[in-house]
């Protein structure tokens, strides 16, 4: 292999991984199960940075570009949603911070564009598709995030932007490493705050993929099909956790199949 | 048969006179004035190195701007010129987008390139340094170009022109486009080419 394909694939994967699986080791060693999604958070917070930096690098404050947010929307929705996780919020409190961070999340990475317009729809639908993706996911340890953030990195390296995609990747490696604690049965959930952080970046990276990159639209809209699957796992699985995930494993590959191979299919089209 | 051949030898005369005054030649006037960038001819092109194995070219298009002159006094010249992201050109699109979109040049957030010169020094008629702040990709950094004055005249159509060609190299990790600095140079070769129209 092609030693910048080795060094994309350790950014990408390997680094990002073995950072979130060492994270998670801490969380078999703690007794206080209240305390386990704050490692598990902690874990894919840190695989991801891990990725980040070697990736991107750049933390500077405010960001020059929309994805030097990154870093900073992880870390303010660690903050909140783990005092959820170890306090308890009320579901209105919950859904309250949850939308309003959808909301002041998606107009930080649309900004930019406001010099030459308010993007007013694209604004609202990237809420909107935000809030819901966080509604359906929050709490969630199944393999929809892994597969939709699998799926966002094969769209987005393909149709839009090589280091989006990347970016995707890290995301993917280290739900990834998560699920591989997770299965059949949770023992390091995600938790409230894990799902935020989660979900903030494959937003994020989703949103910005859209806005800068030009992202397909069409397998972006596929991959959001792969959601459903999660109450439909549930209701099938009839509460037996390891059927659970394996229906909801397999209808979630579908749309993510069919949009990563659309994606895949263009970028042959015109290969380099 | 004299009276031939003198014909001849007159004929072959004029049309080596015509000739001579037809073939391309650069015009020495003075270029004097303030200059409107002719967009048509003038180009902004760049040389990247490419897995470290090529050179490959690509230019923009689109550039506008204006330049001023002064023949006796160079450290009063000015030049202005902004050229649109998105008239960049690889020859292929994929290339291209890939370009524009947030791994590069991010065209999106930031939709121009600008250069707005603080000095001009020459060290002979023709050639000299221009200094100024280059403006890409959202960072303002000094950058010195390599001056050559090519020529300076009238043109066809009652109009003055006059060009010239800048030369540099900058490293765009400068300018915060760090991105795969392992498969495309960080160092890039710039030229401008600016034929400008007294205004």
């Amino acid at each position: 292999m092609a030693p910048m394909l080795l060094s994309m694939a350790g950014e990408t994967v390997l680094w990002p991984l073995a950072a979130t699986v060492a994270a998670m080791m801490f969380g078999f060693l703690l007794r206080d199960a209240r305390s386990k999604p704050i490692v598990s958070t902690l874990a894919t917070g840190t695989g991801f940075l891990v990725g980040y930096t070697l990736i991107y690098g750049i933390f500077a404050f405010p960001p020059p570009e929309p994805q030097g947010w990154l870093p900073y929307l992880m870390a303010l929705n660690f903050l909140v949603f783990s005092f959820d996780d170890l306090a308890g919020f009320s579901h209105r409190i919950r859904i309250v911070l949850q939308g309003a961070f959808s909301i002041s999340g998606s107009v930080l990475i649309l900004l930019p564009l406001f010099k030459t317009g308010f993007p007013a729809l694209q604004l609202a639908v990237s809420a909107l598709l935000w809030f819901g993706l966080w509604i359906a996911l929050d709490g969630r340890n199944g393999p929809i995030l892994f597969l939709v953030a699998a799926g966002n990195a094969i769209v987005s390296a393909t149709t839009g932007s090589t280091l989006l995609g990347q970016l995707g990747g890290v995301l993917a490696a280290v739900l990834g490493g998560h699920l591989a604690f997770n299965f059949p049965k949770p023992r390091i959930p995600l938790g409230h705050a894990g799902t935020a952080v989660a979900v903030t970046i494959l937003a994020s990276l989703m949103l910005i993929g859209r806005a800068y990159a030009e992202t397909a639209l069409i397998p972006s809209l596929l991959l959001l099909c792969a959601i459903p699957a999660d109450f439909l796992g549930r209701y099938l699985g009839r509460n037996r956790k390891s059927l659970e995930m394996i229906i909801c494993g397999a209808l979630a590959l579908i749309p993510v199949a069919i949009a990563s191979a659309i994606a895949i299919k263009s970028y042959l089209s015109q290969e380099y | 048969m004299n009276k031939a051949i003198v014909t001849l030898a007159a004929a072959l005369a004029l049309q080596s006179g015509i000739a001579l005054a037809d073939a391309y030649q650069v015009q020495n006037s003075s270029p004097a004035g303030t200059y409107k960038i002719d967009p048509t001819h003038s180009m902004v092109q760049f040389r990247v190195g490419h897995m470290g194995v090529s050179e490959f070219p690509g230019r923009f298009d689109a550039i506008s701007g204006s330049f001023t002159v002064d023949a006796a006094h160079h450290e009063a010249d000015k030049v202005s010129v902004e050229v649109p992201i998105d008239s960049l050109d690889t020859n292929f699109d994929k290339r291209n987008k890939d370009l524009l979109g947030p791994d590069f040049f991010n065209a999106k957030q930031f939709p121009t390139m600008t250069f707005t010169s603080t000095g001009v020094k020459m060290k002979n008629a023709n050639e000299g340094t221009l200094t100024g702040n280059l403006t890409l990709h959202g960072v303002t950094k000094p950058v010195t170009f390599s001056l050559r004055h090519v020529g300076a005249g009238p043109d066809p159509w009652g109009g003055y022109r006059s060009g010239y060609v800048a030369k540099t190299t900058i490293r765009r990790s400068d300018f915060g486009m760090n991105y795969m600095l392992n498969g495309i140079s960080d160092t890039i070769e710039v030229q401008i080419n600016i034929e400008g129209k007294r205004q």
